[in-house]
């Protein structure tokens, strides 16, 4: 069987070499296989003939092609892209051509994936796949109730509905940023998010669904939903360093202060959106440091 | 057919030159011969190996010999290759190329451990 294979990858081969050396490199191969045994010695061998085919066979059939043949004799190749490294050491120009050829392929794919990641088609697949990695919506099945709110499917709704309105009007990208409020509503007009009372897989959820469409990893969601509608700075005691877990902004990289829209998680049930201040992110940083100084 | 060069000599050429300096040898013959020379870190495939013995039938340093049975139970005839008297002298003046470059080396105090 292993000899049948072999014999099958030497077919690769110019004519000309299996005429001449076919029968001894199957011979080779034999005397190898008979002598080299166990799985380690096998896999060596199997190794080694991948990788002397992968130097042999291109060698073996440049040596056959005639056009190729003129560029060897000629020693000086009028096109420095076919010049044969046995021969001698690629010129200057060989080298130019070759890293412009491969600058440009690895330009064109990269966009053409950027392109495909970001296409609307593709979005669905990174919902599913960001939904797998959370942990199982059925560990609560029922809407969560405290004396702050109820997690069920109206909250679930002004969630994403405010979520959704924060990217299309504050991202930087507005483009992204629409495209992220359209799969969300969407996702949530299909009962995608139907069956999860946890708040905070929710909020994981909707997290890596806008990390993974904009490739944004400081983009964040991760609130209960309460109190979106709450406006206004925090006071010393809700940006305790103790609660105070991760701050998001949805706008941006590009995005100035001004129009950042900051969620500070302030407990496991109590969220603070901060829509009005003009300087939000100075606001916590300061607070932050005063609280470190403190300690 | 464009010709292999073969100066400076490949490294599978020369190797291949040594290990038929003592005897003739068949392809796998020279390949045991050529990892016991360079202590398991060249083993030429079948492609390398008959691509080289091919250069160095061209250029005359090596030459076929009559087939053999070989003493195995398969009785099977295999192709032999010897050293012509141009191989041996090509395979000596690289060696001494190679002792020159040698000494070089050891005169500047690079080499370490069993080299020096």
């Amino acid at each position: 069987m292993s000899e049948k294979l072999y014999s099958l990858l030497l077919r690769m081969f110019p004519w000309d070499f299996r005429e001449r050396f076919g029968e001894e490199s199957i011979q080779l191969f034999r005397d190898r296989f008979r002598n080299e045994t166990g799985f380690c010695s096998r896999l060596r061998l199997w190794i080694d003939l991948i990788c002397d085919l992968a130097v042999s066979l291109p060698l073996e059939h440049v040596r056959l092609a005639p056009e190729f043949a003129g560029v060897a004799q000629s020693g000086a190749s009028r096109n420095p892209a076919f010049q044969i490294l046995r021969e001698g050491s690629p010129r200057f120009g060989a080298w130019f051509c070759g890293t412009a050829i491969t600058l440009v392929s690895l330009t064109g794919l990269s966009v053409a994936i950027a392109t495909v990641a970001h296409h609307p088609a593709a979005t669905p697949l990174i919902f599913q796949q960001a939904y797998s990695q959370m942990s199982s919506p059925q560990q609560i099945t029922q809407p969560v109730q405290n004396e702050s709110f109820t997690f069920d499917a109206a909250e679930r709704a002004r969630v994403i509905d405010a979520v959704a309105t924060d990217a299309r009007e504050h991202y930087g990208d507005r483009e992204i940023g629409s495209r992220v409020a359209d799969s969300l509503l969407a996702q949530e007009r299909n009962g995608g998010y139907d069956g999860i009372f946890d708040p905070t897989a929710f909020a994981d959820l909707v997290t890596h669904q806008m990390q993974g469409m904009t490739a944004n990893a400081t983009l964040m969601y991760f609130q209960r939903p309460l109190p979106l509608t709450t406006r206004g700075s925090p006071t010393a005691e809700q940006l305790d360093l103790k609660t105070l877990k991760r701050a998001t902004i949805v706008g941006g990289p590009t995005a100035g202060a001004a129009d950042a829209r900051v969620f500070f998680r302030i407990d496991d049930h109590f969220g603070m959106r901060l829509a009005d201040a003009a300087d939000t992110r100075n606001t916590a940083e300061r607070l932050t440091e005063t609280k470190l100084a403190k300690k | 057919m464009p010709k292999q060069k073969l100066s400076p000599l490949p490294a599978a050429a020369f190797q291949i030159l040594l290990a038929l300096v003592d005897d003739d040898l068949h392809g796998y013959g020279i390949m045991r011969h050529v990892a016991e020379q360079t202590g398991g870190r060249m083993r030429l495939g079948p492609g390398t190996l008959y691509t080289s013995v091919r250069t160095l039938l061209e250029a005359k340093l090596i030459e076929e010999v009559d087939s053999r049975d070989d003493a195995n139970p398969a009785n099977e005839r295999r192709r032999y290759y010897r050293l012509t008297s141009a191989g041996r002298k090509l395979a000596r003046s690289e060696a001494e190329r190679l002792a020159d470059l040698l000494r070089v080396a050891r005169a500047k105090k690079i080499l370490r451990g069993e080299y020096v």
